[in-house]
């Protein structure tokens, strides 16, 4: 893709983004996805829209995000739930952002509450799900919500109950990992052409209890979920669920019997700080059991090498990551990669299924 | 001959805690003389003369008498007797209040048993040897950031705040939350109970460099080196972000003080949690928003230990208005309130993240700390506390109590 | 205590203080009336206002306004601000109106008091905000431009450890004394890039004593084995001053109570030939609860 496409312009490794800091690449980055609302939103940028109504925090980003979805034609009902999801988040921390002039002189003239809920008139009928949900959020009355919020809802609410355009079937509606699946190559467990784990195998990584070891022993004769977390991340959402899923992973692999059989290994894009005290506590804390095959990892030296091989979508600043997607890969016993997951919250039920052909494939070969 | 108790609660270390919620114990001869029917004992106080004192009563009762006449059978058999705190007389130190049985005559002591009154006081009021264990075991909960504190800090943010504010469910879940908190703190040292920082009062013993530090011109808080705190630290960052608004050798300006705020519910006959709880908003708000630093926004409270005495504090309230107004009964509709808008966690029976480890929406998605800290000293709440089993903490009307108690609200039946 | 005297007692204080009657929301006309020739005594009203979950609707966007008018003395426009604030505790109650409050508080960062700018920059880096972000870095890159003290600044930018910041702070340490150095040093206490900038000032001897201080815990927060090495030479250096050796010995004696610390027997060894020759008090307790603590 040319550098100057907007779609390779998002991504979080992209060197636009190097050095700067999380506010500063939010509003790059936001001002791309804002300006999708004018231009159309190119399908390779759906993924990035989808992934900040599921998961974004930063309310310019995510008022962005709503704005350029809306320049999707059509706008893919899939997303109906993200933004009741988003506004859910929204709810209790609305705030002011503005898209108008130039950047960092703009008036803030909306909120992203506004934006959110613009974007779920814009679905029309296609919103109907949604009515119950924004009826009682208007009928909480104005302790419940702004004047400004308020007047949005009754135009969502009007623009949901119009019947002129023709109604979905129930066919039609769709998860919101199907939306995505189409833009991305690697969703729910078919693997995208990356090269195994070996070819980064003598990588040097030191474990939540201090011990130092390569990645090819921590990885290598088992299959594995390989994810990445740094302890420092400000989003609920992203690393700290990542973790406590991991731990919930971990629990149902061993209730299948499966536990001496699978690695269960989380890297730290945050190696200089992330030092085997916090692994263990951030770990220990969200449920996590360590053990030979259940480890938080971070590289003894720069993280890069792991960052290039696994094309990692995460960016740093001066003092830490300023910026990262959700990656996830499940590895066969041989380090090749056997399914990926990124981006969008990923299910424990998806990746136990990614596993499933894995263990048993390594539970009849012989010697493992 | 001797006298044994068995006093329910006791810890593996044979320790025995109690507040002002009575417990059944219960005493028998070992021993016994030959040729009698039974032994008559009397149970008193033989503790320190500032420590904790003991009321002793045959049966279940809101009072309780310095002594206790037991007929105690030969044949060994148990007799049972209730024991609490004498109100307002609590422990300074472990062991300070002492169960002595004397027998009749010249027989004398037959048996003691040493314990605490562990009560919640005023923070200003503190011994210094109060206030350093105090200190010393937030100190070590924190454990310069790689302690269990951490936890805390992680269930108290703006991904939760729906959880725990603008709701009628906030004076039950912070009430979990100290309890919580205070259970870990005992467990490191179990004389410590949680003290409330009174802030419709002058506190100028809290604000020192002994106790909760001093704030520097730069709004940092400065301690005796040495201290505790001084190693504190929250989110990888060492030390406290706090300045005062007012002066530390008075009270903060704006607050309702303990009077208004406990008329609020209503005159005694009428009191109502729902206008009750309006206290959220001011004195609650307004005295987080005394300070600069980390106490002004929900987000970043809880990193300073402050934070934990401002809101026993609120919670003291709360169960002083529950007693002055007889609001501990939450079958009585007076005693809380309905949801608004009907939102889970803040109903009776609701169960209270994160102890209830729910993490699916509407619930934020991790839920930091696993259940609620147990303790030797009661079965209450359990690991999954609901809202209404925050109500009758004293367990007044029956039942095991929460195992605290404030040094200015009785138990009263 | 008998309870029921308790109780009258009580009832006696309760009835004493009065009800809180006053009326839920005072006409705002009379007290953001600014020819009111007392601005003390409308900031007392001010903040005596029952600003109450129920009457957010009616109170908020006043008060928002009185905070706004330039108008207004700075005393009734920081009480304003006070209850305000308070109510913003209320959380989801608050919602309504948390996006036009944080607005004025943007626009009152840049108010000629600078008490109010300080209060509400604040306020909004305990958010993250990115407005308050920028115009704060700003403030530390070019004085003219600073909206609040430069120590403040650092400080209020250490509510986000993403912010792009830590250069700037670097450089600041290096040429400033006092309190912005101070504020530096805990503001780098989380950046790895600082970690040999801040071994150095927790080993100068020229240093102040509480700036060591300072440099131990912030090295011993970014990376603990570089912490226990730097307080080991701390520790053996004779020349050194006994209260920093103290405090350093006191810190890896915390380290072994945690069983976390690196073996190390050359250096219980120093320490015990320390206990012979030391006259220091401080330096002898610190010795025996390492002591202690290495016996297991």
């Amino acid at each position: 893709m040319p550098a100057d496409d907007p779609v390779a312009r998002l991504a979080e490794q992209s060197p636009a983004y190097s050095g700067r800091g999380s506010g500063d690449v939010d509003r790059l980055r936001g001002t791309l996805l804002a300006g999708f609302e004018a231009s159309g939103l190119p399908p390779g940028a759906l993924p990035f829209v989808l992934e900040e109504l599921e998961t974004g925090r930063s309310p310019y980003a995510v008022a962005a995000a709503a704005k350029g979805l809306r320049g999707a034609k059509p706008i893919p009902q899939a997303a109906l739930p993200l933004l009741m999801q988003a506004i859910e988040r929204f709810r209790s921390s609305d705030d002011r952002v503005g898209f108008d002039g130039p950047a960092g002189a703009d008036g803030r003239s909306t909120t992203v509450l506004v934006e959110l809920i613009r974007s779920v008139a814009a679905l029309g009928s296609d919103a109907r799900p949604a009515l119950g949900a924004l009826r009682e959020m208007l009928d909480g009355g104005p302790d419940e919500v702004s004047a400004a919020v308020r007047a949005e809802l009754r135009k969502a609410i009007g623009a949901a109950s119009r019947s002129t355009a023709p109604e979905r079937t129930e066919g039609d509606a769709c998860c919101a990992a199907e939306a995505w699946a189409a833009a991305s190559p690697c969703c729910g467990g078919a693997g995208p052409a990356l090269p195994g784990v070996s070819a980064i195998g003598d990588v040097a990584v030191q474990d939540q209890d201090g011990a130092v070891l390569t990645l090819a022993e921590a990885l290598l004769g088992h299959p594995s979920v390989l994810t990445f977390f740094y302890t420092r991340c400000m989003n609920p959402d992203k690393c700290s669920r990542t973790v406590a899923k991991l731990a919930r992973l971990q629990r149902r692999l061993a209730d299948h019997a499966m536990k001496e059989g699978v690695n269960i290994v989380a890297m730290t894009y945050d190696p200089a700080f992330d030092q085997p005290a916090r692994l263990r506590a951030y770990g220990a804390d969200r449920g996590l059991r360590f053990g030979p095959r259940s480890r938080l990892l971070r590289t003894t030296g720069p993280f890069d090498a792991v960052r290039s091989h696994f094309d990692l979508g995460v960016g740093f600043g001066p003092v830490t990551v300023n910026r990262h997607r959700l990656d996830l890969f499940v590895l066969d016993s041989a380090g090749e990669v056997a399914g990926c997951f990124e981006r969008m919250l990923w299910s424990e039920d998806a990746v136990l299924n990614a596993l499933d052909p894995l263990i048993a494939a390594s539970a009849t070969r012989p010697g493992s | 001959m001797n006298v044994e108790f068995d006093i329910p609660g006791t810890d593996a270390q044979g320790r025995v805690f109690l507040t002002w919620s009575p417990i059944e114990a219960r005493a028998r001869l070992l021993q016994p003389p030959s040729g009698s029917t039974s032994v008559r004992v009397t149970l008193r106080n033989r503790g320190a003369a500032a420590g904790g004192r003991i009321v002793f009563n045959r049966v279940r009762a809101g009072s309780g008498t310095p002594t206790l006449t037991l007929d105690l059978p030969a044949s060994g058999a148990a007799v049972s007797f209730w024991v609490a705190g004498e109100f307002q007389r609590p422990s300074v130190a472990y062991g300070d209040a002492v169960i002595e049985a004397v027998g009749p005559g010249s027989a004398g002591a037959l048996g003691s048993r040493a314990l605490m009154v562990r009560i919640r006081k005023n923070a200003q009021t503190l011994t210094p040897a109060e206030r350093d264990r105090f200190v010393a075991a937030f100190g070590t909960l924190n454990g310069r950031g790689g302690g269990r504190f951490r936890e805390f800090r992680d269930m108290h943010t703006d991904a939760a705040d729906a959880e725990e504010h603008g709701n009628v469910g906030f004076l039950p879940w912070h009430r979990a939350y100290l309890l919580d908190l205070e259970r870990e703190l005992q467990a490191i040292n179990p004389a410590v109970a949680l003290p409330y920082w009174r802030f419709d009062r002058p506190a100028p013993n809290v604000f020192t460099r002994q106790f909760m530090g001093v704030s520097n011109s730069t709004g940092r808080v400065q301690f005796t080196p040495g201290h505790p705190l001084e190693s504190w630290r929250t989110d990888g960052q060492p030390g406290i972000n706090r300045s005062l608004s007012f002066n530390a050798a008075a009270a903060p300006a704006g607050l309702r003080n303990e009077a208004q705020t406990l008329s609020l519910g209503g005159p005694p006959a009428s009191a109502a949690y729902g206008p009750f709880a309006i206290m959220e908003g001011n004195p609650h708000g307004r005295a987080h928003t005394s300070f600069g630093g980390f106490l002004r926004s929900i987000g970043t409270a809880a990193r300073d230990p402050l934070f934990f005495m401002l809101h026993n504090n609120v919670d003291r309230l709360w169960a002083k208005w529950q007693w002055f107004n007889r609001r501990t009964d939450p079958a009585n509709s007076r005693s809380f309130a309905p949801a608004s808008p009907n939102r889970v966690g803040h109903r009776l029976p609701d169960t209270m993240w994160p102890w209830n480890g729910v993490t699916t929406s509407p619930r934020p998605s991790t839920a930091p700390g696993g259940g609620l800290a147990a303790t030797a000293m009661t079965n209450a709440p359990g690991a999954s506390p609901t809202v209404r089993s925050m109500i009758d903490y004293l367990a007044e009307a029956g039942g095991a109590a929460l195992g605290f108690a404030y040094d200015d609200v009785p138990f009263e039946m | 205590m008998d309870v029921k005297e308790y109780r009258k007692q009580v009832a006696a204080e309760i009835a004493g203080a009065g009800r809180d009657d006053r009326p839920a929301v005072r006409p705002m006309a009379d007290l953001a009336a600014t020819d009111d020739s007392d601005p003390a005594t409308r900031a007392d009203s001010i903040a005596a206002l029952r600003i109450d979950p129920q009457n957010l609707g009616e109170t908020v966007p006043e008060l928002l306004a009185i905070v706004r008018d330039g108008a207004q003395a700075v005393p009734v426009r920081m009480a304003a601000f006070r209850v305000l604030a308070g109510a913003a505790f209320l959380g989801p109650r608050f919602a309504p109106f948390r996006a036009d409050y944080l607005e004025a508080l943007r626009e009152v960062s840049s108010d000629p008091d600078a008490r109010l700018r300080e209060s509400a920059l604040e306020t909004l880096a305990i958010e993250k905000d990115a407005y308050a972000q920028n115009v704060l870095l700003a403030g530390l890159k070019d004085p003219k431009a600073a909206l609040v003290p430069p120590a403040r600044a650092i400080q209020f930018l250490g509510y986000d450890v993403h912010a792009d910041v830590a250069p700037v702070v670097r450089e600041l340490f290096h040429r400033s004394k006092g309190a912005v150095k101070e504020e530096a040093l805990r503001l780098l206490a989380s950046d790895p890039g600082s970690q040999k900038l801040i071994t150095d000032v927790m080993l100068d001897k020229g240093e102040r004593s509480a700036m060591r201080r300072l440099g131990a815990t912030a090295l011993q927060n970014l990376n603990p084995e570089a912490f226990e090495r730097a307080a080991r030479r701390i520790v053996t250096d004779e020349d050194d001053y006994d209260a920093i050796r103290a405090t350093s010995l006191a810190a890896l004696a915390h380290v072994q109570e945690l069983g976390t610390a690196a073996s190390d027997a050359g250096f219980a060894d120093a320490v015990e030939k320390l206990k012979e020759t030391t006259k220091s008090p401080r330096l002898r307790s610190s010795i025996k609860r390492f002591m202690s603590a290495a016996r297991g």
